[in-house]
């Protein structure tokens, strides 16, 4: 199996701009076709150590991210999104695109993956123990994550966690981490290695860059994991490192409303669910210090002291 | 946890209304039965139980999960 890395920029561009990328990231397939020069930038640089499918392969999601035509060719181009020739998403300021590509592919996933319980929330792995962390924005959870990952963890996910129905496995998708604002410095300072795509300023969530998927938790995608805990991460500039148990009834509940399609699932979802959170132990979690945030994640999978 | 299939709602019982719900589910129920079911399971207060176990069934029968029948 071929690696994005291994097609080299010409072949790169010349699938994207033809027949289609066949991308591989955790159990999807995504036919990505673009003629956008930042489209073909972003994946070159973020998912080089992805595997690619041969062109004419099956794809389970078809992803045409292009440039705006007539007048909006020259006049404050945009890039638009197609999906099986629909575009559930108003085009966007081209110097968006990058992102617009990584909300394309979360999109795809969220709203069509329903053979999952998908939690809106990131899931890292260590030493066996995966950790869930449903949040909403501004929470932390992006920030925490990348840290966790920079310090050895494996990253399943930095937006979507997948549950197997059948039989409650979290199913590897990692993609890049999305950070934010503020976070950005925060993780150059604390990773100063980590490899962060270029921001893009003025989208409806700030300035946004990516952190690049560690290799391994790219190559493990095979690997699902069983989830133990699942914690609802606060940052609060100057709060000390706290943990606090949550109740398992209302864990169930918090978890359902981050689900993007529990009510789609019906019965099928409760019981997922149900069985997910039976495995866990539920945890509310307030940080300052990403230093003692992982020390303490590192605990609860019985790694160091 | 209680999902209802009909409406597709998720409902976080209290232990009260699990009890309830138990003894409703075998069979229709007085409600002096109900509160004889309470007072097994529960430290109650006597003077105010037939009132909590009116307010139960009706919050109960909002969400639609019981109705009230003649027995």
């Amino acid at each position: 199996m071929s690696l994005v890395a291994d097609l080299g920029r010409a072949e790169l561009a010349r699938r994207l701009g033809g027949p289609g990328l066949l991308l591989r990231t955790g159990p999807f397939v995504s036919r990505v076709q673009s003629n956008i020069a930042l489209v073909a930038d972003g994946i070159g640089s973020l998912y080089g150590d992805y595997p690619v499918e041969e062109p004419g392969g099956f794809a389970d999601f078809q992803v045409r991210l292009v440039r705006s035509t007539g007048l909006r060719r020259w006049w404050h181009p945009q890039a638009c999104f197609d999906y099986d020739g629909r575009e559930p998403f108003a085009p966007l300021p081209l110097a968006q695109a990058w992102p617009m590509f990584e909300w394309v592919m979360n999109w795809c996933v969220s709203n069509r993956a329903h053979r999952y319980l998908i939690v809106h929330g990131a899931v890292v792995e260590r030493n066996g123990c995966a950790i869930v962390l449903p949040a909403p924005p501004g929470s932390g959870k992006s920030t925490l994550c990348a840290a966790l990952v920079c310090r050895g963890w494996r990253l399943l996910s930095d937006e979507l966690t997948l549950v197997r129905r059948d039989d409650g496995m979290v199913v590897p998708l990692a993609r890049p981490v999305s950070l934010k604002n503020a976070s950005i410095d925060v993780i150059r300072g604390f990773a100063p290695d980590a490899l962060l795509g270029k921001p893009v300023p003025g989208t409806t969530k700030g300035t946004i860059a990516h952190l690049k998927a560690p290799p391994d938790s790219v190559a493990r995608f095979g690997e699902p994991a069983r989830a133990r805990h699942i914690v609802f991460p606060r940052y609060q500039a100057g709060a000390a490192t706290t943990l606090t148990p949550v109740p398992k009834g209302q864990l169930f509940m918090r978890v359902a409303e981050n689900a993007f399609n529990y009510f789609v699932l019906g019965p099928a979802g409760f019981d997922c669910l149900a069985d997910l959170v039976d495995d866990c132990d539920g945890h509310e979690f307030c940080y300052s210090q990403l230093d003692e945030a992982i020390a303490l994640f590192d605990r609860l999978a019985g790694v160091g002291p | 946890m209680l999902f209802n299939e009909v409406s597709g709602a998720t409902h976080l019982l209290s232990p009260e209304a699990l009890v309830v719900l138990q003894q409703l589910g075998a069979t229709p129920t007085s409600v002096l039965t109900l509160a004889a079911a309470l007072r097994e399971h529960f430290d109650v207060d006597e003077a105010t139980l037939s009132d909590d176990v009116a307010d139960l069934l009706e919050q109960l029968s909002s969400l639609d999960l019981i109705e009230p029948c003649h027995l």
